[in-house]
């Protein structure tokens, strides 16, 4: 008999991440050079050793499938392992796409009951952080709750962000807020919970009686009424990445010793099948080449000056060619004196030869997408290619593809350019 | 390759390698950070497109057997395709370990299926071929053998096989190791075999009676005398790292694109678990590090300066050390303040801090190997230590779990030897 089984949230949308999450699932976007968002949840079930994982999806899903391949990268392979993708499905009783966290569990009740796990330990797969979960389902057992939920403290000024959890000194959850105007705490869910399976089964069919599709909008403040809900407390480092400034914060994080993020000891293990890492050498540093404050992957190839920057395999920085407070995904390449600062490229992208790609300048924000975009980053979408000598102003964001003369001579800040526009 | 297998010689343990191969097949031995020499022919393979693989060993099976796997870090698993190791067995008849290359594969010959042609290649050359192109030329000339050859000074002959060819490139005679070489031409170790040629020849030596059966010695020179075998002349990179010089040299190759040996190139696999990168990070070069004109492993910290160097996964260097022309294998630490210059650490050994080990000075070659280790490298075995503040001498040799003493000195060309008992890892 299984005791916990995990059910992973995966289909995040990701709206935020503007053209970083427009080709694939918010939790595929890579992170911290060979990492993928979904590599952190999945690691932390690893070396908390749950190996039965059902990972439900909806946005996107080609790239996320291709990395999860059969889970034994994470030892969800095997007899007593299982990596399930579970993508909504059409079915008799007329089931559509997923409306919500708890929905999409609700679609899938047919794999809780083929395991008949003890409880459901729910999860989502957009957020960069350590935890071990066995902590939590212990209290979970101890404490003799139906439902755990973690939750960490957060500033005052952002609980209208979040569910709000007010607890007893008994860790027990005593009132819930979701999104509030007026707090009555700062203690926010982190959207992991412990369910009894009883209890989730039961509370579920609830929720889909009385029309709700949500764990944190319906299905907890509806059971508050009737169960003992305890509540797990965290403190540790944890980012939800949903935007472009807090992605971008939170990869630069990796390169500050004191910040909390540390990838070597908590363990986190990713598909090195996928883009081929496996295959790839060590990183080359050629003679000219120089790197500081950086994290430099397999496979690259540094001619150049690289620093504060993170490198994903493959990306190939030539001579001459600076690269500074960068996010530099798989396979893109920094041509011969080419001057790249403060942006985010993403895979296969080119800077061509000469050219200046972002500043420091912060003052005009996107023109199209100025909620997303004000910082001052430039934001180059997948196999963007920058013609040799152009110059693309801060804030800029380069759709994916864009290449030669969608870029004119020179892009001023806060543009957006558009293969096949110009 | 339609109807080709393979075998890769893979079983060899050389004495010239010094404390790198106290305790290790050669085949086995890391190389260029992530590698280990079995991974080039095995790539090759892969690439070649051969779908069945025996990898003949009888040395220290283990770490080999964990690496190889079932072949699937190459590719080469399926419902047709597959990589076996092949260990030493016993049957009715057979109840000894393998006796030379010739009898490994004599006894194995039960491995072919249906295939026609053999491909025999040894484990621990480094290179990148199509093998095709030797099928091909083997084909084009219906030879019973095709083997390659590289062009080498005649002094470097001495200690490869040596073959006279016609100017269609048909080998007249062959030498193995000969004093006086008659001829440039190198054998890679690269043989392209008919099979039943092959069985024929090798029921041949085995009627014979020896204690060992060597290809080169029982095979090779008695299918030439039959007048149909061909040379295949590759022009390409080849290292066999047999000495320590030579190891040294194809390390530093590897940092040399112009050398010819190119991994951003080449597209060598290996078994990403067992070569460590499969649980670290990225490498991470802090605001106080400075490299150049080296390669960095996943997994590495580098906090001092690091030049003309390979690292492997794992490996740390602290705030203020100097590392210069060193191979330093997986997980090596190296302390704040040391000075490494041309060394060569093997797996998980410690340097403490404020060491000095090497000198760019001139130093007399290694007392042991006088012919193979003159190139001035500091060879650290597997898991030594070098307590704080000692300083080791140019063309020494320090033995596994071996310990140096915190301040003292390592005089130029002597060997430090383990005092106590044997560890863990060269009991089995």
């Amino acid at each position: 008999m299984v005791r916990t089984l995990v059910m992973l949230l995966a289909g995040g949308r990701g709206t935020r991440l503007n053209i970083l999450a427009a080709h694939r699932a918010k939790p595929a976007v890579p992170f911290a050079g060979m990492y993928r968002i979904l590599d952190f949840t999945l690691s932390n079930c690893m070396n908390a050793r749950l190996g039965r994982v059902g990972v439900l999806t909806q946005y996107r899903p080609q790239s996320l499938v291709n990395h999860l391949g059969s889970g034994e990268h994470w030892d969800m392979a095997g007899k007593t392992g299982v990596l399930k993708i579970l993508p909504p499905y059409q079915a008799s009783d007329d089931f559509d796409w997923y409306h919500g966290t708890a929905d999409a569990v609700y679609q899938n009740l047919n794999f809780i009951w083929r395991y008949k796990p003890e409880r459901v330990l729910i999860l989502s797969g957009d957020h960069i952080y350590r935890m071990d979960y066995r902590q939590m389902l212990d209290q979970h057992r101890e404490a003799g709750s139906a439902i755990t939920i973690a939750a960490m403290p957060v500033p005052w000024e952002e609980t209208h962000r979040f569910g709000i959890i007010v607890a007893d000194e008994q860790r027990r959850v005593v009132g819930f807020q979701e999104k509030p105007k007026q707090a009555r705490s700062n203690l926010a869910s982190m959207g992991i919970y412990v369910f009894e399976t009883e209890v989730l089964l039961d509370e579920l069919k609830r929720m889909a009686a009385s029309g709700g599709t949500d764990f944190g909008a319906d299905v907890i403040p509806s059971a508050l009424e009737r169960r003992r809900i305890g509540v797990f407390p965290f403190t540790g480092y944890w980012r939800d990445v949903g935007t472009i400034d807090s992605y971008f914060d939170a990869n630069r994080d990796v390169l500050k010793p004191d910040s909390g993020i540390q990838l070597a000891q908590w363990k986190v293990r990713t598909n090195l099948l996928y883009e081929s890492v496996y295959a790839m050498p060590p990183a080359a540093v050629r003679p000219g080449g120089k790197l500081k404050e950086s994290l430099v992957s397999a496979g690259c190839q540094v001619a150049g000056k690289v620093e504060r920057s993170i490198l994903s395999p493959g990306v190939v920085v030539e001579k001459g060619a600076e690269v500074s407070d960068c996010i530099v995904m798989h396979r893109a390449v920094i041509r011969a004196g080419a001057r790249v600062v403060r942006a985010i490229v993403d895979k296969r992208c080119i800077v061509g030869e000469g050219a200046v790609v972002g500043s420091y300048e912060t003052a005009i924000p996107n023109a199209e997408f100025p909620s997303h975009l004000s910082s001052g980053l430039v934001v180059m979408g997948k196999a963007a290619d920058v013609p040799a000598g152009a110059t693309v102003g801060a804030n800029t964001i380069v759709f994916p593809g864009a290449s030669g003369a969608d870029f004119g001579d020179a892009v001023p800040p806060g543009s957006t350019i558009r293969p096949g526009k110009r | 390759m339609k109807n080709v297998a393979a075998f890769v010689l893979a079983g060899g343990r050389v004495a010239d390698l010094g404390v790198l191969t106290l305790r290790r097949a050669k085949s086995a031995l890391p190389f260029a950070g992530v590698y280990r020499f079995v991974d080039f022919p095995m790539s090759n393979l892969a690439l070649s497109g051969v779908d069945r693989v025996g990898v003949l060993s009888q040395y220290r099976l283990s770490s080999l057997m964990d690496h190889i796997r079932n072949g699937a870090s190459w590719g080469i698993v399926g419902r047709k395709r597959e990589v076996h190791v092949l260990s030493p067995f016993q049957g009715e008849g057979n109840v000894d370990w393998y006796r030379g290359t010739a009898d490994a594969v004599y006894r194995n010959l039960n491995f072919l299926k249906g295939e026609d042609r053999v491909l025999i290649v040894s484990g621990d050359h480094v290179y990148h071929m199509d093998y095709n192109r030797l099928l091909e030329e083997h084909v084009r000339t219906g030879a019973h053998l095709t083997m390659a050859f590289k062009r080498f000074t005649r002094e470097a002959c001495r200690s490869f096989g040596t073959a006279d060819v016609d100017s269609g490139g048909r080998v007249l005679s062959y030498q193995e190791k000969p004093a006086s070489p008659r001829s440039d031409l190198g054998s890679l170790t690269v043989y392209l075999f008919e099979r039943d040629v092959l069985e024929h020849y090798l029921r041949l030596a085995m009627q014979t009676g020896k204690e060992s059966y060597h290809l080169y010695e029982d095979v090779v020179p008695q299918v030439v005398a039959s007048g149909k075998v061909q040379s295949f002349l590759w022009d390409g990179y080849w290292a066999y790292a047999r000495t320590v010089d030579d190891y040294f040299k194809a390390s530093m190759d590897v940092l040399d694109p112009a050398s010819g040996l190119d991994l951003d190139r080449w597209e060598v696999f290996t078994n990403a678990d067992q070569a460590g990168v499969g649980d670290v990070a990225p490498a991470y070069v802090t605001a106080l590090a400075g490299v150049e004109d080296s390669r960095l492993s996943p997994g590495c910290l580098v906090n001092g300066v690091v030049r003309r160097s390979i690292l492997s996964p794992g490996v740390v260097v602290e705030e203020g050390a100097q590392v210069t022309e060193c191979v330093l294998m997986h997980g090596v630490r190296v302390g704040r303040n040391c000075k490494l210059h041309r060394v060569i650490a093997d797996k998980h050994v410690v340097i403490e801090d404020g060491c000095q080990l090497g000198h760019e000075g001139a130093a007399a070659p290694f007392a042991g190997a006088p012919q193979f280790h003159t190139c001035g490298a500091v060879l650290l075995g597997r898991e030594s230590r070098v307590a704080a503040g000692a300083r080791v001498g140019a063309n020494t040799q320090v033995e596994p779990a071996a310990v140096v003493a915190a301040g003292s000195q390592v005089d130029d060309s002597s060997l430090v030897k383990r005092m106590g008992e044997e560890p863990w890892f060269a009991r089995w």
